[in-house]
This record gives C-alpha cells, structure tokens and sequence, in this order.
C-alpha cells in the first residue's frame, strides 16, 4: 500500500464529520471481524487448535481493529508529509506483527519490518 | 529577546514584536479550531484585534502566516514532548507520558485532535515549504521517541535486536492515527485504546 491508494484517500480529513465517523465505524467493525476470523482459523501463525490454551485470547479484536486503523490513518498522514512510504510500512507493521507472530517470528519478535504491510490490505 | 522580522529583515521593536505575536497567536487558535482552509486573513484580523496594515507590515500573506504558525505550534509541542520524554527511561514512565496526552485532549473530547497533526494533512499537497518545516518538527518529536526506546534498550527492556526507529515510526504513526480517529468520533478512546495497543507490543518485545 502506498500514500496514494484509495484505503489511505478515504481516510483523508475532508467531508461531513458524522458522515466519516459511520464511515470508520463501519470499517472498523469489519476489521474487527476479520481479526476474529483469523485467529479462529488460527491462520496468523499462533495454532490455536494445538495449543493447550485454545485460541489465542489475549488479543482483542477490536481494539486491534482500533489500532490497524489508527496505524492507516497516522501512518498515511505521515507518509504524505515526509512523502517516503516508511512510516505508513511502520505503523502498520507495528499494528499487525502484535497478533500475526508466529508466522515471520523474527519480525514479531525485533520489530523490524516484515512482508506483511505488503499484503494488498 | 529580539525578534528578526522574516519579511523585512529588519529587528523588531518591543511593541512590534507584541503586535507579531498577538498575530500568531489568534491565527494558530483559528487554525486549530477550523483549519488552516477556512481560516482567512480577515479572520485573523477580528480575533487578533490588529489592524490589516499592521497585519502585512509583519506578513506578505497567508502562506507566511501559516509558515509562523508552524514555528510556533512546533515549538510549543516540541517543548511539551520534550519534557514528557525526555528523561523516560522505562515502560511505567512511557505510560505516564500516554496518559498526559490523552488527559490533555479528553479535555476538549479528543475535537481538535494534534495542532502539529492537523497542520500535516493540510499542508502536505499545498505548500512545499510549510511541508517541509512540518516534516522536521514530526523528525523531531519520534526523534525523542527513539530516545526513549533506546534507554529502554540500553536498561534491558528491549531486545538488542529490537529496530529502535521502526518501533518510534511505528508509535508516532499510532500516536497520529489515535488523535485523528478522536477527531472524528468527538471521543478520546480510540486514541487511548490506539497508543495502548501500540505500548502493549513494544512492552511484548521485552526479553523477560
């Protein structure tokens, strides 16, 4: 994702304020869902159905759903400043690495960047 | 202290310095408030009181006004940054500092969100001279985020192999996205929540 894709567009402070907020909550919601999803399915790398805890609940959907948007937002703000895509690559990873980890250990693990803010979010 | 006019060159009298500043000051309320967009230079003359003569004794026009606003938001949240951080040394006192953020825009129910954010969505495709000086106050602040992050580092609350400024990029991008999506909501709890989750992964990274 660049500084320029429709996600980070459509979070640009223009328009009717209530209008925006539904807006958010809406997305918000359903990266919440698919936050659910994924760590049901066990998908982000934590086996959950091996584990003896069961699925991995010290995540909350929503609140991660809370931050991924927060990371879009803040991250394609900064990127548009500093006009280098790095910050939006950061914020993002930092809001995905916290709950797919196990896949790219490494990158969960140092912070550094990893492959995931290059999925076509 | 003198002040060295930016438009004549020429230093400042006391009263003149006065008369800039009260300019400055109405114009950076106004643009918090409305925007740098809506904010017009008639705007500025009614809150500051000056008269319009005065007003372009001190500026060419709006772009300069805007670019002295900038000055003077930075300064003034640099300022505030670094004394939140800059003796931050461990995770308790990096939630201190979150926790003085949020209070500070529960206040006014997260509606202005960040002066200094405010002004980077909108100067970013206007003016390439305000972008930049925008740009250098935001290095500045993560710069004292990476600071923090290194002495945790250095204390042994961070891996050695922790990327100290992809986590900074990483929070200050949390930090901005959470006062924006207060902005919009008219609450403060999505900035908490944000900057929470974001504090909650770096204290994951910790080696114990």
């Amino acid at each position: 994702m660049t500084p320029q894709s429709p996600y980070a567009l459509a979070l640009r402070q223009t328009g009717d304020v209530r209008d925006r907020a539904d807006f958010l909550d809406q997305w918000r919601e359903l990266l919440a869902e698919a936050v659910d999803r994924l760590l049901q399915s066990g998908v982000t790398g934590g086996t959950p159905c091996a584990s003896p805890h069961g699925p991995k609940t010290d995540v909350d959907a929503q609140k991660t759903a809370v931050l991924i948007l927060a990371a879009l937002h803040g991250g394609s703000t900064l990127s548009q400043l500093a006009q280098d895509p790095r910050p939006l690559n950061a914020a993002l990873d930092l809001a995905l690495v916290s709950f797919v980890a196990a896949e790219d250990n490494t990158a969960a693990r140092t912070g550094t960047s990893s492959s995931i803010s290059k999925l076509d979010l | 202290m003198t002040t060295v006019d930016s438009r004549s060159g020429r230093r400042l009298t006391a009263r003149g310095e006065k008369t800039r500043a009260k300019i400055v000051a109405a114009a950076a309320d106004l643009i918090y408030v409305q925007g740098v967009g809506a904010t017009t230079l008639d705007d500025v003359l009614m809150a500051s009181g000056v008269s319009k003569s005065q007003l372009y004794h001190h500026f060419a026009g709006k772009d300069e006004l805007v670019r002295a606003v900038i000055d003077h938001v930075g300064e003034r949240i640099i300022e505030r940054e670094r004394d939140a951080l800059g003796h931050v040394s461990t995770i308790p006192g990096l939630r201190r500092w979150r926790d003085a953020l949020v209070q500070n825009n529960a206040l006014r129910h997260g509606a202005y969100g960040c002066a200094l954010g405010s002004l980077a969505s909108e100067v970013s495709d206007q003016d390439d001279a305000a972008r930049r000086a925008v740009s250098q106050l935001f290095i500045e602040w993560q710069g004292l985020l990476a600071g923090v992050l290194r002495r945790l580092q250095d204390g042994g609350a961070l891996p050695p192999e922790a990327s100290i400024d992809q986590l900074a990029t990483g929070l200050m991008g949390a930090v901005q996205g959470g006062y924006m999506l207060a902005q919009t909501a008219r609450d403060v709890t999505p900035m908490a929540t944000s900057i929470d989750m974001a504090l909650a992964h770096i204290e994951s990274l910790s080696t114990d």
